[in-house]
C-alpha cells in the first residue's frame, strides 16, 4: 500500500454486550429465519440515530468469536386482523457460548464532533436494543465505551455488511480498496423514517483494503 | 486444416504386436517424421497436420532442417504452436527428463484398476496393432476434417492410452492431454500472427515476437528463463443469486446450464476450426476452466456475457502468467516462486499475478422498494398467484415462465407422503488437494519408485500440474452421475420389483441436469437402497480416493410442502473434506458422515433385536439427553457390542449413530415434517 495515502479516521471502540440478539439476514419465502453474525452498517446507524439521535454517524460492528453460539425459535407470529395464526416461522438468533455470560460484539463508530459529544462523556454506557423480536426482548443490549483507536489498513475479508455510501466515512475508497465484491442490497430509511430506499451494499466474503478490525482472512494474492 | 490433436496419433501403435513385425518404427517410436514409407508401399500423409510429427523436434520457427524443406511458414507456426500448447498441456512429462518402466495402459490415481478391468473386458490401448491399420491411419491423417471426428474415431484407445507410457508419468489418458493440447493450440493460433522482421519470420502475440518454444513459454518455476507470451487460467464458479420459493425457481438451474453451454460454444463459433478467441478446458453445471488472452485481447466479462447478463455471479481465482507457469494450483506455484526468490516481489524476472476477481450483473446503486422477493438485487413488481402477493423482477419472473419442472412432485403432496431431495456434487478445491494426494502417493509407491533417490521423489512432487488430471476427473466425473441415475432407475426391492421409475417416483426436475432428483419415498428401504447404490458406484469409480473425495452426495427429506429453499441451501454448505454423505431432515436432524462411517453404521445397524434397543435408547436421548443415553448403551454394550464398536472405530457419536437410525433405519420412515 502507498505510504501517500492518508490515514484511516479515528474510531470510537465500543463493546456491546446481550444475552440474546436476532439481526435477521433478509432471506424471504422461507420458514427459517436465519441471522448475521456480524452488525451492518444499516443496522447500526440507524441505532445510534434512533437512541442517541446521531443523524451523521457512520458505525459499523463484528461480534466476537467465541462468544456466541447460534439457537432458533419456533413461533408462530398471530394475525390481529384474522385473528389466526401464521404459518410457523423458525427464528435464528444467537445466544452465549458454552462458558460465556454474554454474546459480545465490537462496535466501531467514526469519530466525529457529533459522536464525541455522546461517547466521551459520562456514563461511557448505555442501554440499547436492536435486531428482531425485540418485542420478545431479543437485542436488548448494553453499549460500553472502550477507547479511541487508530486502525491501520489490511486487505482480507470483509468481516460485516456495509453500505457503499457508508465506506467513504470508514476510510474505504471503492475504487481503489475493493478487489472482489459480495454485493447485496441494505435498507436506509428516508428523513423522518417515512419510506426509504435499498442501497447497493458490500456484504462479508467481499475482499479489500479497510480498517483492520473489520478485515478477517488476510487476501495474500495479487489485485 | 491443421489439427494439433493428431500430433500424437502415433502414440495409438503397438509395435510390439505381431501384426506389425518386420516393420520398422520411426525414432521417436511414437512420431513418423524418421518412417520409412517404403516398409507399407504407401506414400507419407500430405495434409498439414501431418507436419504436426515434427512437433517435438521444431524448437525454432527458423531453424533449418528441422523440418522438411518446402513447408510454408503457416504451417511452420501451427508446428511451433503445437508444441507451445503440448508444453502447458503436459502434467509432468515435460519437467522430470528421466523415464520409468514403462507400463501397459493409463495408471488413472484415483482408479488404479481402470485400465486393467477395461482389458478383462476384452479393450485394448492400443488402436493400430497391423499393416492394413496402420495404413488406414496414415490415410485418416490426410481426410480427417476436424479434432472431434479425432478424437471420436479412437476414443476408446484415446482413454486407454496414457500420454506417457513410463510410470509415474503415465497418469493422463492421451484423449485428455490432446484435448487439452488442442484447446490451448486454437487459442494460440487465433491470437497470434506470422510476423517479417528483418526478413526473418517471428510468430507475434501482445507486441511480443518470439520464434521459440522456450522464448513464448518460458521454463517450469525452478527455472529461470522468462516466457514472453502472457495467458490467463481463470476457475470461475458460477453463482446463483435466487432464492427457490416454487417449484419454477428450479428453472434457474437450468438457465444457468444454458448459459454455460452458450459459452463454451460461443468459444467455438469463429467460423474458422482451426482458432478460437478462448477455450473452456472442462466445465460442469456450476463450474467453468477457461483459458484466455490478457484483458486487453479479451475481457473476462465479454467471455462471461451470457451468464451476468442472465443475472447469474461469477467469482474466479484468475491466473495470468507466462505460459510455462499456468495451472490450476495458482497459488502452489506462487508460493514456489516467492519460497525460490525470497524477497524479491519481481520473482527474478518471471511473470505470474493470481488475482481473486468477481463478475456481477449490472447493479443499480439503489433500489426503490420494494426489492425482488426472489434474487433481491433489483426492483420488483406485483404478481399475486393463488392469493399469494410476491414482488419478482423481470429476470426472476422470466425464470418462472420458463416451465413447471417435476409437476408430479406437487401431487406427492396430495397423497402425504416424504420425499427426499438428492443432490450430488464435486467440490474442485477439494478435487485438487485430492488429486496432489493421489500423484504423491502413487510417486511414494508405484511401481519402480523405490528406485527414486529423495531428491527425484520431491521434484516429482512438486513438478506436477493437475490441469489435466483435473480435466480428466471432472469427465469421469460426469459418467459417474450418469451410471448412477441408470442405477437408480434399476434398484429393486427384496421381491425384485423395481423401486423407482423414472417420471414416476424419480424426478430430475431439470431434463439434463442429473445431478439433482427429488425421490417419492414410498418405502423405508429405497432411501437405504439410494445410499447404498451412491457408495457402492462411488467406491467403483473412484476407488483410491474415497478418505478425501471431492464428491458428495446430500439428501434431504422432508413433506413435498415443506419450502424447497431449505433443501437448497443445504445443499450449498461447504463440503467438509472426507465427508461424503450428508442427511437431513430440515429443522430435525442432520448428519454428515465419511464413507467408512456410513458403510460401518449401514453393515452394522442390523438386526430385531438391536432394531428395539436403538429405539428405546432414542426415546432416552430425546427424553433426557445424550449423556444418559450413553451411559445406557455402554451398559448394554456386551449384549450390543455394535454400537460401542461403531463410537470407538469409526468415531462415531452417538447422536450420529442414532440420527443415522432415524433417518434410514428399518421401520424408521422419515417423519413427514410440514412446514
Amino acid at each position: 500500500m502507498p505510504e501517500s495515502r492518508p490515514p484511516l479516521p479515528t474510531f470510537f471502540h465500543l463493546r456491546l454486550t446481550t444475552r440474546a440478539i436476532a439481526i435477521g439476514e433478509r432471506v424471504k419465502k422461507g420458514t427459517f429465519r436465519p441471522c448475521v453474525d456480524n452488525l451492518p452498517s444499516s443496522t447500526l446507524i440507524g441505532c445510534l440515530r434512533e437512541h442517541f439521535g446521531l443523524t451523521q454517524a457512520v458505525a459499523i460492528g463484528i461480534f466476537r468469536p467465541g462468544s456466541y453460539r447460534k439457537e432458533t425459535l419456533t413461533y408462530a407470529p398471530f394475525d390481529a386482523c384474522l385473528r389466526t395464526a401464521k404459518v410457523p416461522l423458525t427464528l435464528e438468533y444467537l445466544v452465549p457460548a458454552a462458558g460465556e455470560r454474554e454474546v459480545q460484539a465490537d462496535v466501531y463508530v467514526v469519530s466525529t464532533p457529533e459522536a464525541s459529544r455522546v461517547f466521551k462523556t459520562s456514563p461511557g454506557y448505555w442501554v440499547i436494543s436492536l435486531g428482531g423480536m425485540r418485542s420478545k426482548g431479543l437485542g436488548e443490549s448494553l453499549l460500553k465505551y472502550i477507547e479511541e483507536t487508530k486502525p491501520k489498513r489490511r486487505t482480507g475479508t470483509l468481516l460485516a455488511h456495509m453500505r457503499e455510501s457508508d465506506a467513504p466515512a470508514l476510510g474505504i475508497d471503492l475504487e481503489q480498496d475493493l478487489i472482489r465484491p459480495r454485493y447485496g442490497y441494505l435498507f436506509r430509511p428516508g428523513s423522518c423514517r417515512i419510506g426509504g430506499q435499498y442501497e447497493r451494499a458490500l456484504f462479508t466474503g467481499t475482499i479489500l483494503t479497510g480498517p483492520d478490525f473489520l478485515i478477517g482472512e488476510e487476501y495474500p494474492y495479487d489485485r | 486444416m491443421f489439427i494439433a490433436e493428431l500430433h500424437d496419433i502415433g502414440k495409438l501403435v503397438d509395435w510390439d504386436d505381431p501384426g506389425l513385425s518386420g516393420i520398422r518404427p520411426g525414432s521417436p517410436r511414437h512420431s513418423f517424421q524418421n518412417f520409412e514409407f517404403s516398409q507399407l508401399g504407401v506414400a507419407p500423409p500430405s495434409s498439414p497436420s501431418w507436419y504436426g510429427q515434427w512437433s517435438g523436434s521444431l524448437k525454432d520457427l527458423r531453424a533449418a532442417g528441422a523440418m522438411p524443406s518446402g513447408i510454408p511458414d503457416e504451417v511452420k507456426a501451427c508446428v511451433l504452436l503445437t508444441n507451445i500448447a503440448d508444453v502447458l498441456a503436459a502434467s509432468i512429462s515435460r519437467s522430470w527428463g528421466k523415464k520409468g518402466n514403462v507400463e501397459e495402459g493409463v495408471h488413472l490415481v484415483w482408479n488404479p484398476n481402470f485400465y486393467q478391468e477395461a482389458k478383462q473386458a476384452g479393450k485394448t490401448w492400443a488402436a493400430v496393432r497391423n499393416t492394413d491399420a496402420l495404413k488406414e491411419m496414415f490415410r485418416f491423417i490426410d481426410t480427417c476434417s476436424s479434432h472431434e471426428e479425432f478424437l471420436d474415431r479412437y476414443e476408446e484407445h484415446l482413454l486407454l492410452t496414457p500420454e506417457d507410457k513410463s510410470a509415474p508419468l503415465n497418469v493422463i489418458p492421451l484423449g485428455t492431454h490432446l484435448d487439452l493440447t488442442g484447446k490451448v493450440f486454437r487459442v494460440l493460433r487465433h491470437h497470434s500472427k506470422l510476423v517479417q522482421r528483418s526478413g526473418r519470420s517471428y510468430l507475434s502475440y501482445d507486441g511480443q515476437d518470439i520464434s521459440q518454444v522456450q522464448e513464448a513459454a518460458g521454463g517450469r518455476w525452478n527455472e529461470t528463463q522468462r516466457g514472453k507470451w502472457v495467458f490467463r487460467l481463470v476457475m470461475c464458479a458460477v453463482h446463483i443469486p435466487q432464492s427457490i420459493a416454487r417449484l419454477r425457481d428450479l428453472n434457474v438451474l437450468a438457465l444457468r446450464r444454458t448459459k454455460i453451454q452458450e459459452i463454451v460454444d460461443r468459444a467455438r463459433a469463429g467460423g474458422n476450426p482451426e482458432r478460437q478467441p478462448y477455450a473452456v478446458l472442462f466445465h460442469t453445471h456450476d463450474f467453468l476452466c477457461l483459458f484466455l488472452p490478457r484483458e486487453n485481447h479479451l475481457t473476462l466479462r465479454d467471455v462471461l456475457r451470457p451468464l451476468w447478463e442472465s443475472g447469474f455471479w461469477i467469482e474466479c481465482e484468475e491466473l495470468e502468467a507466462e505460459l510455462n507457469l499456468l495451472t490450476s494450483t495458482g497459488a502452489r506455484t506462487r508460493k514456489q516462486l516467492m519460497e525460490k526468490y525470497s524477497g524479491d516481489a519481481a520473482y527474478g524476472g518471471r511473470f505470474l499475478r493470481l488475482r481473486h476477481r468477481a463478475v456481477w450483473p449490472n447493479l443499480d446503486s439503489s433500489i426503490v422498494p420494494p426489492i425482488c422477493d426472489l434474487c433481491q438485487l433489483r426492483q420488483g413488481r406485483e404478481f399475486i398467484k393463488d392469493q399469494v402477493r410476491e414482488w419478482l423482477c423481470p429476470a426472476c419472473q422470466a425464470i418462472r415462465e420458463m416451465g413447471e419442472p417435476a409437476s408430479l412432485y406437487a401431487r406427492w403432496e396430495e397423497e402425504g407422503v416424504a420425499a427426499a431431495w438428492l443432490k450430488v456434487s464435486l467440490d474442485q478445491k477439494l478435487l485438487l488437494s485430492c488429486l496432489h494426494r493421489l500423484w504423491e502417493s502413487y510417486v511414494d509407491t508405484g511401481p519402480g519408485m523405490n528406485a527414486l533417490t529423495a531428491a527425484e521423489r520431491k521434484a516429482l512432487k512438486e513438478g506436477f500440474r493437475p490441469l489435466a488430471a483435473q480435466m480428466g476427473f471432472v469427465k469421469d466425473y460426469q459418467q459417474f452421475i450418469a451410471e448412477l441415475k441408470t442405477a437408480l432407475e434399476s434398484l429393486t426391492d427384496p421381491a425384485e420389483t423395481l423401486l423407482l421409475k423414472s417420471g414416476e417416483n424419480l424426478l430430475f426436475p431439470i431434463p439434463g441436469y442429473l445431478e439433482l432428483a427429488v425421490v417419492r419415498l414410498d418405502s423405508p428401504h429405497t432411501l437405504r437402497q439410494i445410499l447404498k447404490t451412491f457408495a457402492e458406484r462411488l467406491r467403483r469409480r473412484f476407488p483410491a480416493c474415497l478418505d478425501d473425495c471431492p464428491i458428495r452426495l446430500s439428501v434431504s427429506m422432508g413433506s413435498p410442502k415443506y419450502p424447497y429453499q431449505e433443501h437448497w441451501q443445504f445443499f450449498l454448505k461447504p463440503q467438509q473434506p472426507g465427508m461424503l454423505l450428508y442427511i437431513q431432515q430440515p429443522g430435525v436432524r442432520q448428519v454428515a458422515l465419511t464413507l467408512t462411517q456410513y458403510e460401518a453404521l449401514r453393515d452394522r445397524l442390523s438386526g430385531e433385536h438391536l432394531s428395539h434397543f436403538l429405539h428405546r435408547i432414542a426415546a432416552v436421548e430425546a427424553a433426557t439427553g445424550e449423556t444418559t443415553a450413553l451411559f445406557q448403551a455402554l451398559e448394554q454394550r456386551k449384549r450390543f457390542p455394535q454400537i460401542h464398536e461403531l463410537m470407538l472405530f469409526h468415531r462415531l457419536g452417538l447422536r450420529q449413530i442414532l440420527d443415522f437410525y432415524r433417518l434410514t433405519g428399518p421401520g424408521m420412515q422419515p417423519e413427514v415434517v410440514h412446514a
